[in-house]
């Protein structure tokens, strides 16, 4: 009998572990505005034309106001029991990860570790939900206000998520520091409300999401080849319509090489109740295009937690 | 034929009369939480909401207390807008006819440890018809207050399904 309890009790514990939904992950990010405002930049040539891009290291060692609004929201975001993952960590982490991989070998043949050019490009600080601020200060006669400005942006369908934007009380007396902290203090409660409906819209009607179906050049099949006596881009697009939630998804471009899905609602759990991602979810269409009639080889390839692609002909 | 016509239409006109005479005085409905609401400032510490609230009563001292419920309801059902809290703790149109409310509101209620009146008590006093209506300048521990409905299972958790 005792021992059944703990079967039941380990069972139990199994389920709540899977149950829970992938948790997106939310970082605060200085916006291009805001380090292009302050030159905290990095320039560089492309080929003949000049890049200005964003330098967040820079903004981070230089800007302590920005270090105290990041601070002020971390602190009620973790308040909310929603640590935000650290702009300026994530960097340190990303240097010291190169210099370790590039001083590493392995003990018997020597050999370095493997790296190919996507993995070095996928080594970037990134999250789920990029959370995208720009504050400056105006001055108005003696007296002194805030603009501020917080965009929620989902970092795989590019949608503003929640936003929280205004002008503070203007103040002839007050430090800048304390109209930000006003502004922070003003804003972040909406805007966490607003973060809150767009978590009960994916549990209602799954994790939105984006999916790209592409072809190798190499591959002997495209999506205009028929099986049954209908093409491969319908066989996929029946398989969308009986996979999502509600069948909701658009085909927002295809070809006979490629077909791009976005508004891809796909379900939080599995048949099992285990958290389902991206990839795990798109795992059923490459079986399904393994099986017959297809037979057809792919390699799904991931791109964070909201979009993924499936890339025909081989691995 | 005539005659009996009449006698039947004053039969029913009678015994609408008496019908309606049987009838219980109709009451209006009384509405619960009736007040008004405004932003009371920039806010100055954190987790905290600065509004102004009305209250009625029949009594100066049940309209302050009526106005202390109506702060913590309409951060909780309403949300202010204008304020930090434009949005309420817990949305839904039903959502405050839960009788768990009964009792948090009642006379020495939970309610009473997320305010303080701020400024010098009562800002405004106008005798009514019916009593007495006042406004007060109230701050509402608004973090505090959503934590507690979070652990009490009244408010969803940012994380929860996570």
């Amino acid at each position: 009998m005792k021992k059944l309890f703990f079967v039941l009790l380990i069972v139990a514990g199994f389920i709540s572990a899977f149950g829970q939904a992938k948790k997106p992950t939310l970082m605060i990010v200085p916006a291009d505005i805001f380090c292009t405002r302050a030159g905290y930049t990095l320039e560089f040539d492309n080929q003949g034309t000049k890049k200005v891009l964003p330098d967040y290291k820079k903004t981070m060692q230089n800007d302590e106001n920005m270090r105290l609004v990041i601070t002020k929201i971390q602190g009620m975001f973790a308040d909310r029991g929603f640590p935000l993952k650290n702009l300026e960590q994530e960097l340190k982490k990303l240097e010291q990860e190169s210099a370790e991989m590039s001083m590493m070998t392995s003990k018997t043949s020597g050999s370095a570790m493997a790296e190919s050019p996507i993995d070095l490009l996928k080594r970037t600080a990134k999250a789920d939900i990029i959370l995208d601020i720009d504050f400056s200060k105006k001055v108005n006669g003696p007296q002194k206000y805030i603009n501020f400005n917080l965009q929620g942006l989902d970092a795989y369908t590019s949608k503003a998520v929640a936003n929280a934007s205004g002008s503070g009380a203007p103040s002839s007396a007050s430090q800048i520091e304390v109209l930000l902290e006003e502004a922070v203090l003003k804003h972040l409660d909406n805007f966490q409300a607003q973060l809150m409906t767009h978590f009960e819209d994916l549990f209602a009607n799954g994790r939105e999401v984006v999916v790209k179906i592409k072809v190798w050049d190499s591959s002997p099949s495209n999506l205009e080849t028929e099986f049954n006596g209908e093409q491969l881009d319908k066989h996929i697009d029946d398989w969308f319509a009986k996979n999502t939630v509600k069948g909701r998804y658009s085909q927002a471009d295809a070809s006979e090489n490629f077909m791009s899905m976005d508004q891809v609602r796909i379900p939080l759990y599995d048949d099992k109740g285990k958290a389902l991602d991206t990839k795990n979810w798109l795992n059923g269409l490459k079986k399904e295009l393994k099986g017959a009639p297809y037979s057809i080889e792919t390699k799904l390839y991931l791109r964070g937690l909201g979009e993924a692609w499936l890339i025909i002909g081989e691995k | 034929m005539k005659r009996k016509l009449s006698v039947v239409l004053a039969l029913i006109f009678v015994t609408a009369i008496f019908m309606n005479g049987c009838k219980p005085p109709q009451k209006a409905v009384a509405v619960k939480y009736d007040y008004e609401v405004t932003s009371g400032g920039a806010q100055g510490v954190e987790g905290t909401t600065l509004i102004k609230i009305t209250g009625k009563g029949k009594t100066a001292e049940a309209a302050v207390f009526d106005a202390k419920v109506n702060s913590v309801h309409a951060l909780l059902f309403r949300g202010i807008p204008g304020t930090n809290m434009a949005k309420a703790i817990i949305p839904g149109a039903n959502a405050e006819n839960d009788h768990y409310f009964d009792t948090f509101f009642a006379q020495g209620g939970k309610f009473l440890q997320y305010l303080s009146v701020s400024g010098d008590g009562v800002q405004d006093k106008v005798k009514t018809s019916d009593g007495y209506k006042v406004t007060l300048l109230v701050s509402v521990k608004h973090a505090e207050l959503r934590k507690f409905m979070e652990a009490e299972g009244k408010a969803r958790k940012l994380t929860e399904g996570f």
